[in-house]
């Protein structure tokens, strides 16, 4: 069974970005128009980051793209969206992450974490098997299943009051005023 | 004893002779300086201008072409090198290879050619497939491999892609391009069709 837990921000119409992906070796294979990179892989797409082991992309007919993105090691693929106008980030980690690039959405699968911070201070967070993040609209779902970061396979959510949100972007408001730098979290090395 | 003398005394001298020649022969050895084998200089042995190579498989197919503006063949390695060279790998059923620079050196009977300064190999397109462009500064054929290489940094452009790396190998029979390091790929936003895109309907 999945317990749908729909969390929203604001939603934009964007202007498609340029996909840029640094790793240590690729393999384009022509006929299947698979590109797999390998080692370190940093995809960036507009303010949207990701890190890997391992990217299999492939191409379809109108141009679309379809990523999966893997690790080897115990660590997580890590998806990282910046959103410099509310002074908040997404975080998001999972054992796998899938990339829908008509639908332009990031699915994190495997101990799925998505964590929303605020002037650098983490506020919302919603975890399960699946959380499917919708890069257009910025709204995020989670799918509970027995991979799930929590016991009993549950989805969990947490939510801050909308008050202390508000209070936290006030607070990042008046430091760039000042001229001061924006707290973000750090990203963790590829 | 005295009638045993002649016979040590021509003993002593034929012993004598062959040390006397031996140490002759030695000694003009050593004194004339010998000339050293001649050493085969990479100098052409003949030239031409406006050239065309064609080679052709064992059917008589032709599978590779090269054409430049000047020609010169060394007889030391059989190999020889082209000026502003266009080599094109035209084996039947692959799409075509053409590579272009400022010079190529053509070895192995005409199976290896390196193209050197401003090297770029173009792949035409097919119906199933988008050109492919790889530049950089010396790429190599191998024509019977049907297969370009370089272990120099390069550039590889293709749709709306552009993949940068240290060191690429493009299998034109598998259609496999691989790039051995330091791989930066941009991949350039979808032109923007007339119609909206699907959006997501709100609950």
């Amino acid at each position: 069974w999945s317990q749908n837990a729909l969390l929203s921000a604001s939603s934009q119409d964007k202007e498609e970005p340029a996909t840029q992906i640094l790793s240590n070796e690729l393999t384009y294979d022509e006929k299947t128009k698979t590109s797999v990179f390998s080692g370190e892989v940093i995809m960036t797409r507009g303010l949207l980051k990701l890190l890997a082991d391992e990217l299999r992309l492939t191409e379809d007919a109108e141009g679309y793209q379809y990523g999966t993105a893997s690790m080897d090691e115990r660590k997580r693929v890590y998806i990282r969206q910046d959103r410099p106008e509310s002074f908040e980030v997404l975080e998001g980690i999972g054992e796998r992450a899938e990339y829908d690039g008509r639908a332009e959405t990031f699915d994190l699968i495997g101990k799925a974490r998505l964590t929303r911070f605020i002037c650098g201070k983490p506020f919302d967070s919603i975890s399960g098997e699946r959380v499917r993040y919708y890069q257009k609209t910025d709204r995020y779902q989670a799918f509970s299943g027995p991979n799930s970061d929590n016991p009993d396979g549950r989805v969990r959510s947490i939510a801050q009051p909308r008050a202390k949100v508000d209070a936290a972007i006030e607070a990042c408001r008046k430091l760039q005023a000042s001229g001061a730098d924006i707290p973000t979290p750090p990203a963790p090395k590829p | 004893m005295r009638d045993r003398f002649p016979t040590i005394a021509s003993v002593v001298i034929l012993a004598g002779l062959v040390i006397g020649t031996w140490f002759a022969a030695e000694h003009t050895q050593r004194a004339v300086t010998l000339d050293a084998p001649a050493k085969q200089t990479h100098e052409p042995d003949s030239w031409g201008k406006v050239m065309l190579m064609l080679r052709t498989d064992e059917n008589g197919v032709p599978i590779s072409r090269i054409e430049g503006d000047y020609m010169e063949h060394f007889p030391d390695d059989d190999s020889y090198d082209i000026r502003y060279p266009r080599a094109m790998s035209i084996k039947p059923g692959q799409p075509t290879l053409v590579g272009t620079s400022k010079l190529a050196t053509v070895l192995d009977d005409g199976n290896r050619i390196i193209m050197k300064q401003d090297a770029l190999v173009m792949r035409l397109a097919s119906d199933t497939t988008e050109p492919l462009n790889v530049s950089s500064n010396e790429i190599t054929l191998l024509i019977n491999e049907d297969v370009a290489y370089t272990d120099l940094p390069a550039t590889a452009v293709r749709n709306r892609s552009t993949l940068k790396g240290v060191g690429m190998r493009y299998d034109n029979k598998t259609g496999e391009l691989k790039v051995f390091d330091s791989t930066d790929v941009e991949i350039a936003p979808r032109a923007r069709q007339a119609q909206p895109p699907a959006t997501e309907k709100k609950p």
